[in-house]
C-alpha cells in the first residue's frame, strides 16, 4: 500500500511537472520564425546573431522534422543560407585582421619627408599611405565577396566600421603625429627646418579643424532633428489634445494616420454612440480636416483626406444611442416643466405680495377690478 | 429487319464516338506540390495583398470580404495578415480574425473561392490576439497547422478537412 502511494506520488509529480513545462512553452517553436530571424539579422550586418538563429533552427528541424515537411529548410534552404553566411563571416574576419594589423604597422615618414625644400612630401606620404590602405580593404572585400549585396551586407558590420574609422580619423592623426615629431627632432639642428615645421603645423590644423567642422555639422544635424521631433510632438499634441504614444521614429503623417485608425476602429467597436460622443466627434473631425488642409498644402504630411472621410462615414453611419436620447429629451421636458412651474409659483407669490401690501384706500371693487385685470394678466403669462 | 438491327448497334457507337471527341480524354499527371513558407504581406488600404514582394511570385488577392466579414474594414494601417499556402490552397489569417479563411483559386479565372475554414472565436468572444500558421507533418501529407491563445492547435489536411491531429 505504501509502495503504491509512493508510484502514485511519483507519477503525480512527473505528471505535474510536464505539464508545467507545457505551460512554460505554450507554443512551439516554428522555422519560418527562426529563418526569418536569421534573415533579418544577416540583413543588419549581425552574422554570428543570424549564424546562432540558423543553428537553432537546424537543430529545431533535425530533432522535429515534422516542423519541416518535405526537408525544405534542413536540405533547400538552410545550406545556401549557411554557405554565405561563412562567405560572410570569413570576409568580416579577414577585415578585423586587416583593420588590426594597419594599427599595429609603423607609421613612420620616410627620412626625406622633412625635406626643407620638399614640405608637402609629409603629406604626400600621408596621403598616398591612407590610399593604398583603402585600396588594400577594398581589395580585400572584393576578393572575399564578389557579390555586391554580400559587400553591402558587410559595409553594415562593426568591422567596416572600425576600418573606416581607422582610414578617416585615426590614420591622420598617426601620420600628423609622426611628422611632427621628426621634424621637432631635426628643428635644433637645423633652423631651416622650422619652415617646414610650420607649414606641417599648418598641414595639421587644416586637418585638425576639418574633423572639428565635420563633428560640428554633425551635431547642428542632430540638434534639428531633435528640434524637428520635438515640433512633431507639439503638432500631434495639438492636433489631438494628448502627447503620441506611438513608435518615436515615426513621422507626423504616420502618426497622424494611425491616430485616425484608431478612432475609426473606436467607433466601429462600439455599438452606439450618445449625442455627446457624436459632436465631439464632429468637432474633432473639424478639426483633423482644417489641420489637414493646412499641413499637407505645406508639404509637412500626406494628404489624409481619404481617412478622414472614412471616420467622417463612421462616425455618421454608427448609430445613437436610443437611450441616452430618450433620456437627455425627457430631462429636456421636465425642465421645461419645472421651469414652468417654478416661474408660475413666483409670478403668483408677487401678485399676492402686491395685494396685501397695496394701501386701503384703492381698494374699492371698481378699482380692484382695475388693478386685478395686471395680476390676471401676469397670472395667464406665468401659466 | 436488318437494316434496324444494324442501326440499333451503330447508333450508340456513333454516339459514344461523338461524346468520346468532345470530353478531354484522361490526362496524364505527374507529381506537383505548391506550398510557400510563410507570408506577411503588406495589407493596402483597398484591402489587396502584393505577392511581388515575394518573388518570383506575383499577384495580387483582394481580402476585402475577408475583412469585411471579420468586422475589420476598413482596413487599419495595424492589421497584420499571414498567407501560407499548402497543396495549392491559400489560407489567410490576422490580428483580430475570428476565423482562418481557405482561398483556392480558379485556374484559368481571376477569381478564387473562399470560406472559414477554422473558427477561432465565436463572434460574442473576443478574437485571438496572436494567430500563427505554420506547415506541419510528413512529407507528402502535410498539414496547415493553426495555432492560437497561447497552446491551442488545429491542423488542415491537404484534402481541406479540420482535424486535431495532423493524419
Amino acid at each position: 500500500m505504501t509502495t503504491a502511494r509512493k508510484w502514485a506520488g511519483i507519477l503525480l509529480w512527473v505528471l505535474g511537472t510536464a505539464m508545467a513545462v507545457t505551460a512554460a512553452f505554450p507554443v512551439q517553436p516554428d522555422p519560418s520564425d527562426l529563418y526569418e530571424t536569421a534573415g533579418r539579422q544577416m540583413q543588419a550586418g549581425s552574422f554570428a546573431a543570424s549564424e546562432a538563429a540558423a543553428e537553432r533552427l537546424r537543430e529545431l528541424v533535425v530533432r522535429h522534422p515534422e516542423w519541416d515537411p518535405g526537408g525544405v529548410y534542413l536540405r533547400e534552404l538552410l545550406p545556401p543560407l549557411k554557405a554565405r553566411l561563412k562567405r560572410l563571416r570569413g570576409a568580416e574576419q579577414k577585415l578585423e585582421d586587416f583593420t588590426t594589423s594597419a594599427r599595429s604597422e609603423p607609421r613612420q615618414p620616410p627620412p626625406d619627408s622633412a625635406d626643407p625644400k620638399s614640405p608637402t612630401a609629409a603629406r604626400s606620404w600621408a596621403t598616398s599611405t591612407i590610399a593604398r590602405l583603402r585600396a588594400e580593404r577594398d581589395r580585400l572585400i572584393a576578393e572575399n565577396l564578389p557579390s555586391s549585396e554580400d559587400r553591402t551586407l558587410l559595409a553594415r558590420t562593426e568591422a567596416y566600421r572600425q576600418s573606416e574609422q581607422l582610414l578617416a580619423g585615426e590614420m591622420l592623426r598617426l601620420v600628423e603625429k609622426a611628422v611632427s615629431v621628426e621634424v621637432a627632432a631635426r628643428a635644433p639642428r637645423d633652423p631651416q627646418l622650422q619652415t617646414v615645421q610650420t607649414r606641417l603645423d599648418q598641414i595639421k590644423k587644416e586637418m585638425i579643424g576639418s574633423v572639428v567642422e565635420r563633428d560640428r555639422q554633425k551635431q547642428a544635424m542632430e540638434d534639428l532633428q531633435t528640434k524637428s521631433k520635438l515640433y512633431q510632438e507639439v503638432l500631434f499634441e495639438l492636433l489631438f489634445d494628448a502627447p503620441s504614444e506611438t513608435d518615436s521614429d515615426a513621422d507626423l503623417s504616420t502618426l497622424f494616420a494611425a491616430q485616425i485608425d484608431r478612432e475609426i476602429e473606436e467607433v466601429h467597436g462600439q455599438p452606439s454612440q450618445s449625442g455627446e460622443d457624436y459632436r465631439a466627434r464632429r468637432s474633432r473631425l473639424e478639426r483633423y480636416a482644417r489641420f489637414n488642409r493646412v499641413l499637407s498644402s505645406a508639404g509637412l504630411i500626406k494628404d489624409q483626406a481619404a481617412r478622414i472621410r472614412a471616420l467622417d462615414n463612421a462616425v455618421e453611419e454608427s448609430p445613437h444611442d436610443k437611450d441616452s436620447e430618450s433620456s437627455a429629451a425627457s430631462r429636456g421636458w421636465l425642465g421645461w416643466l419645472l421651469g414652468g412651474l417654478l416661474a408660475g409659483g413666483a409670478a403668483t407669490f408677487v401678485c399676492m405680495a402686491a395685494r396685501r401690501f397695496s394701501p386701503p384706500a384703492q381698494a374699492s371693487p371698481g378699482r380692484e377690478s382695475q388693478s386685478r385685470q395686471p395680476d390676471a394678466e401676469e397670472d395667464e403669462h406665468a401659466a | 429487319m436488318k437494316l434496324r438491327a444494324c442501326s440499333l448497334v451503330l447508333l450508340p457507337a456513333i454516339l459514344l464516338g461523338c461524346a468520346g471527341s468532345r470530353l478531354p480524354a484522361t490526362a496524364p499527371s505527374l507529381p506537383f506540390e505548391e506550398h510557400t513558407l510563410r507570408l506577411q504581406p503588406t495589407l493596402e488600404a483597398d484591402g489587396t495583398v502584393s505577392l511581388a514582394r515575394y518573388q518570383p511570385l506575383t499577384g495580387k488577392i483582394g481580402l476585402r470580404p475577408i475583412l469585411e466579414a471579420e468586422g475589420l474594414w476598413p482596413v487599419s494601417s495595424r492589421t497584420k495578415v499571414q498567407i501560407v499556402v499548402n497543396y495549392g490552397r491559400f489560407y489567410v489569417a490576422g490580428e483580430g480574425f475570428r476565423s482562418v479563411w481557405e482561398i483556392t483559386p480558379e485556374p484559368g479565372t481571376s477569381g478564387a473561392t473562399y470560406h472559414p475554414v477554422i473558427l477561432l472565436a465565436e463572434t460574442d468572444q473576443t478574437a485571438p490576439g496572436e494567430v500563427r500558421l505554420s506547415r506541419y507533418g510528413l512529407s507528402g501529407s502535410s498539414c496547415l497547422r493553426v495555432d492560437w491563445d497561447k497552446g491551442r492547435a488545429a491542423y488542415v489536411s491537404q484534402d481541406g478537412k479540420v482535424h486535431d491531429h495532423c493524419p
